[in-house]
């Protein structure tokens, strides 16, 4: 028999065999937050009842583990929440999970946690933890052992869990993570249970089983309090308080240092409770209790949640989250009186009026929806739907003209106004990338918006089926934004149904979007639906770390115009880049999450560009393409999208000697060289623009972008009988749209007309400006520029139609000064000031 | 009084279109409206950014402001004269943690060392705990852009409705302007 030296050392390896439980719990619960493994469908995060699911399954084996141990954990209850704290906090350092160490930790390091469990869970099994701990009678003297008198506990701890994961949801939108990112929650949630053990626990006089739904009842309680100090948090100023509080500003949302905190705040008065309440535990079956009831509560928490309907656009009538808590503090109430009911100690008397005075208090608490808004961003946002789902808070947000934009839990789910020239060219690329054949039917991994649907369908697609893990609520978000349209078939799937329609062949292209709500990407991400007979592209979002991701073998680029491109991975018959054989970079997890979010895209796109140019199959566009990205910096938030844009001369002479000595550029190639040209004239930089586009215009004659950049620097030159040159051979050459030639020239095309218009215009031809327009007005009849300019020159014509046109466009625009001069008959006015400065035209 | 008000004679009236009439047609184009601007200024430099650097001043109520000087090597937009200017404006960065941005500042690529630039300046004292020298006028809007074309001119780039310098000129244009407006500012004193 195992001798015992002496009772400090005894008390040394209880300690130890404690701690070592609580940390192989700890990391178990903590892997267990959702289901492993996951897929390309899974990216846009995980099922919320699926992972709700499965962390009460996690919660009630924890329970059974913590009766299997016997006597340990009531002998050594701080070591035990001490190790639970740490092995929570293990996660951080976990790849498989994508937790925030990945690419710093050694890869060894995830094994460990399971190693403790493992080895914990043999040692019960063989008895290995009973024997060496001598028999003591329990500390709680008072009442019999009973498993009735556990009930209450059970109650009242589901109650917490409750109040906790509703507080939980508060705290992670505030902090600006994902679902799928809350190891750190977890890790502040657990170490603040581990504190109020160690702390108050300890300090507890009387330990005893009886007083843990006192404090349970406290916590559910105290959740009611800490969702006012959330209500006050979510406020733009109160967001900034507390950020100045830990010397950071609002932009910092979503690094560790600001979510943590916002959890510290938001958890710490229940989480104190809570804890003190485990450490008080003395029967392994209250503490198993406690962990069975907080398995209900979480398992339940996606059902309980009240939803509002989709005419209730603001979800007045439902509190969502906060609903959560103020439920949970209602059955922590409950749970208290059955145990006050039950238990025959002193003071059930005082623990039952507390507990009905939290039910009733809890009843007639009014409780309002907790609506987290962006308070970083530069303007208030004024959503014109915000609710609530078991999958988190939406919010649709007007976004450019009467457009809108989706997002999850703050984080983006369809793009901005000024996105979509990049969402575009991914489209485009993914379906021209997806083998030989034609794309009709496409599995959409992400939302389905109108812009999409639209472009979807101009690229050939008829029928579109969508899927995410928030594909519960994907009807109500697309009622919300509206009919697509655009002719499309197709449905919302569950995620299991889409891959089995996608296993069967149902598909030509299995097709995720980039959504900024994809939650941690693994580096077990599987790529391939069913037997990868369906081509997958799926595009990662632009700010994620490269590092540790899985790469296909060939990645499907786009680039959107203004030198900003993505990347794709891509599985099945799909042509695209080769990959390079070294890592596509090395920006680890955690100083990926200490970038400031607004650098974070730069960074990792730069990486991955750095390492496909270090590449030995690498082409002159690859170079240039990392050389800009690597010069890109940090710019102010006043500067428009063009201003922020770094321009490297060597980048553009990489790109001038692709472009010049190739004359078969790839669509993406050809993006590029777009882009280049455009951020050029947009800068105005002339001499850099001829310098740059001259040569490529000679190699690639005809070449419409370029040809009508060289026109733009005609113009900037005062040169606009060149400039109407070089237009017509343009617009009637062999690929041009005009329908007329000489002094009629009419193009269908919007950029071309007018810039056509604004050449004529420079050659005091007004009315065959307003003519050059006409094909696009016709066309494009709610297009603000090309009204305005059509009613500018039909004024400088002398045309009266000019100024009923500018009074009907300033009818939808009545803060347009222009239009309103116009429709006065006066050009150049800049403002309704009845006193304008000397700039104004009047 | 009373039933006049409101009422322009019509001889008035026509003579005052007459009036406008001749003072649009005499001005030239795009620049008539930069005699606000010169109003508000001590000249403009036309040139290089030779080199920028960044300062830091504590502020009066605590903390740090920043200020760019970019030093502009050209000549003198009236007299054409050559000269060096040291023009400031708030904002900037001393290194990447270390500075502020300014709304009011220029982008900060129109003011990197090789770009071309008009800058119109004044003279301040005490800018910031006794620094005192030119400053941008009108934050942004007292700095222009200009390139040499293939003809061999000198444009000076405008920048829209409701900029001081609305539509690109030829800086010999610019130049006749300005002298012409400084000659008539100085009759006015």
């Amino acid at each position: 028999m195992e001798s015992v030296p002496n009772p400090r050392a005894r008390g040394a390896r209880l300690q130890g065999l404690a701690g070592l439980l609580g940390l192989g719990l700890g990391g178990f619960l903590a892997r267990a937050r959702a289901p492993l493994f996951p897929d390309i469908l899974d990216l846009s995060g995980p099922d919320p009842f699926r992972a709700a699911a499965t962390r009460g399954a996690a919660l009630a084996a924890g329970a059974l583990l913590l009766v299997a141990a016997g006597p340990l954990p009531r002998r050594a209850p701080g070591a035990l929440l001490a190790g639970a704290a740490a092995g929570v906090a293990s996660a951080l350092f976990d790849p498989v999970g994508g937790g925030l160490l990945v690419g710093t930790a050694a890869p060894w390091a995830v094994a460990v946690p399971w190693l403790i469990l493992a080895t914990i869970v043999a040692a019960i099994c063989r008895g290995g933890l009973a024997p060496s701990l001598p028999h003591s009678p329990p500390s709680s003297p008072e009442g019999p052992a009973s498993w009735a008198l556990s009930g209450g506990v059970l109650i009242a701890s589901a109650g917490v869990a409750l109040g906790l994961e509703g507080l939980s949801r508060l705290a992670l939108r505030l902090g600006l993570a994902t679902r799928g990112e809350d190891t750190l929650l977890a890790a502040v949630l657990a170490s603040l249970l581990a504190i109020g053990g160690l702390v108050f626990g300890r300090a507890t006089a009387r330990a005893g089983d009886h007083r843990c739904p006192a404090l349970l009842l406290g916590a559910g309680a105290l959740g009611l309090v800490a969702l006012a100090l959330a209500a006050g948090i979510a406020e733009p100023l109160g967001f900034k308080a507390l950020c100045a509080r830990v010397h950071a500003d609002a932009s910092l949302a979503g690094t560790p240092r600001v979510g943590a905190f916002v959890a510290l705040v938001v958890l710490v008065l229940p989480a104190l409770a809570a804890g003190t309440a485990m450490h008080l535990a003395r029967r392994p079956a209250t503490l198993a209790a406690m962990m069975l009831g907080a398995a209900l509560g979480i398992s339940a928490a996606p059902g309980l949640l009240e939803v509002a309907p989709v005419e209730v656009l603001r979800g007045d009538d439902a509190a969502g989250s906060a609903g959560l808590v103020r439920l949970g503090a209602l059955i922590a109430g409950a749970g208290a009186l059955l145990h006050a009911a039950i238990q025959p100690a002193a003071g059930r008397v005082g623990l039952a009026g507390v507990s009905v005075g939290v039910m009733v208090g809890s009843l007639l608490l009014p409780v309002s929806p907790v609506p987290v808004l962006d308070p970083w961003e530069r303007f208030p946002v004024q959503p014109i739907a915000l609710f609530e789902t078991p999958d988190g808070q939406f919010t649709v947000e007007p976004t450019g003209a009467s457009r809108r934009r989706v997002t999850l839990d703050q984080r983006a789910l369809s793009p901005r106004s000024r996105e979509l020239a990049g969402e575009a060219a991914r489209l485009r690329a993914s379906v021209e990338a997806a083998g030989d054949g034609p794309v009709r039917r496409v599995l959409l991994v992400g939302l389905l918006t109108p812009e999409r649907a639209q472009i979807l369908a101009a690229l050939g697609v008829t029928h579109v089926d969508r899927t995410a893990g928030w594909w519960r609520s994907m009807p109500l978000v697309e009622a919300v934004l509206g009919p697509p349209g655009a002719a499309l078939g197709g449905e919302v799937l569950s995620p299991t149904e889409a891959r089995r329609r996608a296993s069967r062949g149902d598909h030509d292209l299995v097709l995720a979007v980039a959504s900024g709500a994809t939650g941690p990407l693994p580096p077990a991400l599987g790529l391939r639906v069913g037997d990868g007979a369906t081509p997958t592209i799926a595009w990662r979002p632009a700010d994620r770390p490269a590092a540790h991701l899985p790469w296909s073998d060939v990645l499907v680029r786009a680039t959107d115009g203004l030198l900003r491109h993505s990347f794709a991975w891509a599985d099945g018959e799909v042509s695209g880049t080769r990959r390079p054989t070294e890592p596509m970079g090395s920006l680890s997890w955690w100083r990926w999450m200490q970038t400031r979010p607004d650098a974070r895209a730069r960074d990792a796109t730069g990486q991955a560009d750095a390492r496909i140019a270090s590449s030995p199959t690498a082409r002159a566009i690859d170079r240039g393409l990392a050389m800009h990205a690597l010069s890109q910096a940090a710019s102010s938030p006043f500067e428009s999208a063009v201003e922020r844009i770094e321009l490297e001369g060597a980048a553009f002479d990489q790109w001038r000697e692709a472009a010049v000595g190739n004359p078969a550029l790839s669509p993406f190639e050809r993006g590029v060289i777009e882009g280049a040209v455009r951020l050029l004239v947009e800068r105005r930089l002339i001499p850099e623009l001829l310098r740059f586009a001259v040569p490529i215009a000679e190699a690639h004659p005809g070449w419409p972008a370029l040809e009508l950049a060289l026109t733009r620097a005609d113009l900037e030159e005062l040169d606009p009988e060149a400039a109407l040159a070089r237009l017509a051979t343009l617009i009637q050459g062999p690929g041009g749209t005009g329908t007329s030639g000489g002094r009629g020239l009419r193009t269908g095309d919007r950029d071309t007309a007018l810039l056509l218009a604004a050449t004529l215009m420079d050659l005091d031809r007004p009315a065959d400006a307003a003519a050059a327009l006409g094909l696009v007005a016709e066309a494009r009849p709610g297009d603000l520029e090309v009204g305005l300019r059509r009613a500018d020159a039909l004024v400088a014509a002398g045309d009266p139609a000019g100024r009923e046109l500018a009074a009907r466009l300033f009818a939808d625009h009545p803060d347009h000064a222009e239009l309103f001069g116009l429709a006065q008959g006066m050009r150049g006015m800049t403002t309704l000031d009845p006193d304008p400065g000397p700039a104004d035209g009047r | 009084m009373g039933d006049d008000v409101g009422v322009i004679p019509p001889v008035r009236f026509a003579a005052a279109v007459i009036l406008v009439g001749l003072l649009v047609a005499a001005a030239p184009s795009g620049v008539t409206t930069s005699q606000g601007l010169l109003s508000r200024s001590d000249g403009g430099v036309l040139g290089v950014v030779v080199h920028r650097e960044v300062r830091a001043f504590e502020a009066p109520g605590g903390g740090e402001l920043f200020f760019t000087t970019a030093r502009v090597r050209g000549t003198d937009l009236a007299t054409g004269a050559e000269e060096t200017v040291d023009v400031t404006f708030p904002g900037g960065f001393i290194s990447e943690s270390r500075g502020a941005h300014s709304s009011t500042a220029p982008p900060a690529n129109a003011t990197r060392v090789g770009r071309r630039v008009l800058m119109f300046h004044r003279r301040v004292e005490d800018i910031a705990e006794g620094f005192s020298g030119e400053v941008l006028v009108d934050g942004g809007g007292g700095l222009f852009s200009w390139f040499e074309s293939r003809r061999g001119e000198t444009i000076v780039q405008g920048r829209g409705p409701g900029s001081a310098i609305a539509r690109n000129v030829r800086l010999a244009d610019l130049r006749g302007d300005v002298r012409g407006a400084l000659g008539r500012s100085g009759e006015d004193r």
